[in-house]
């Protein structure tokens, strides 16, 4: 019984991390498309729309991500970072944890750990931010500001080019694709499964950083 | 009966911390603050920002970065480097404070994680003040 907390205790400890963390992944929020921009998209007003987007390049560097594609004219980024799970062995470093002499012994019980094995030294998760800036023409009055937050207003109206305006609405798309590799080489044909996330909060506090980086960008900091 | 809970809580303890949510995971790890991370990937330089961004290309070149994408008007370049099997990727941005003001923020990445050790910019950083030096140095 003892034995059998314990292997069961070692289990955990070991497959924990990568599974629980993908189990709550899954849960998708079931949302129409409408309400999908709404939780991506943010207005912010008073900076140019240079001064937002090197605020949003900023904020996309703060984050740990390399900026990919921007377009000034467009006001497009384009943004990549990568995650591999962390693991107490050094699977991740590409060492074989059943060479490890300690762990040396475990062997005996090396077709469950064998798929584990396999599975976090070649997993990888790849995040895509697409960031773009949407001129609006009107300013709205203060007092109706919240109500119009994220939302498309028809009294506003889209101007020509961004230079025209100092009021913008932000949208972005967080893109994650997990890979799994049957070889530490690159294949052809890796597994892959790609979705957009879309948890509020992500968003929420996504935006929370950029006011905090459009406010230091105010401050010429 | 209470070793067995005790136990329980035991492995629910070492499992938990281990993993990173989702949301952790691309908005990065909240250990450095904005400002402070800012603060040692930025630097002021006393020159135009066009002078800056030529010089930063140079510099990455110099330091056997392969340029990726580079963008004039948002003054935002992108290289990495491969050796073996770790690759180092770098976006640098240009901005200008004032007219002859110029801030550079570099921000780099190391396979999977990022490179918080200041030291690391500071020798960019180092790299690019020579080569503007030499720059302002040179007789055109």
């Amino acid at each position: 019984m003892r034995f059998l907390t314990y292997s069961l205790l070692l289990l955990a400890v070991l497959t924990t991390g990568t599974h629980y963390a993908l189990a709550a992944e899954q849960d998708a929020t079931e949302s129409t498309a409408l309400q999908q921009r709404a939780l991506e998209s943010r207005r912010f007003d008073g900076l140019t729309s240079k001064e937002l987007m090197s605020a949003s390049i900023n904020v996309i560097q703060d984050m740990g991500f390399n900026v990919d594609e921007a377009d000034a004219g467009l006001g497009t980024i384009t943004a990549s970072k990568s995650w591999a799970p962390d693991d107490p062995i050094g699977l991740r470093d590409g060492k074989d944890w059943l060479s490890i002499p300690s762990v040396g012994p475990l062997s005996l019980l090396s077709a469950a750990f064998e798929t584990h094995r396999s599975y976090v030294k070649n997993f990888k998760q790849d995040y895509r931010a697409s960031l773009v800036i949407k001129p609006i023409a009107s300013a709205i009055p203060a007092g109706k500001a919240k109500q119009a937050k994220g939302k498309k207003n028809d009294s506003n109206k889209e101007s020509d080019r961004l230079s025209d305006t100092k009021n913008f609405v932000v949208r972005i798309i967080f893109e994650k694709t997990s890979k799994l590799d049957a070889n530490q080489q690159p294949t052809d044909t890796p597994l892959a499964y790609s979705e957009t996330v879309k948890d509020p909060v992500l968003y929420q506090d996504f935006y929370d950083k950029l006011s905090k980086s459009v406010f230091l960008e105010a401050q010429k900091i | 009966m209470k070793s067995k809970t005790l136990t329980w809580a035991l492995a629910l303890f070492i499992a938990l911390p281990a993993c990173t949510t989702l949301n952790e995971r691309i908005l990065g790890d909240n250990n450095q603050s904005a400002l402070a991370k800012r603060s040692y990937q930025s630097r002021l330089f006393a020159t135009n920002a066009d002078k800056v961004l030529r010089n930063v290309v140079s510099t990455l070149q110099d330091q056997d970065y392969v340029i990726e994408r580079a963008d004039k008007e948002l003054s935002v370049v992108t290289a990495s480097k491969a050796s073996g099997i770790s690759k180092t990727k770098i976006t640098v941005t240009v901005r200008s404070k004032e007219k002859d003001q110029t801030i550079v923020r570099a921000n780099a990445v190391k396979n999977f994680d990022q490179i918080e050790d200041p030291k690391f910019y500071q020798v960019f950083f180092n790299a690019l003040a020579q080569s503007l030096f030499l720059e302002a140095q040179s007789i055109d």
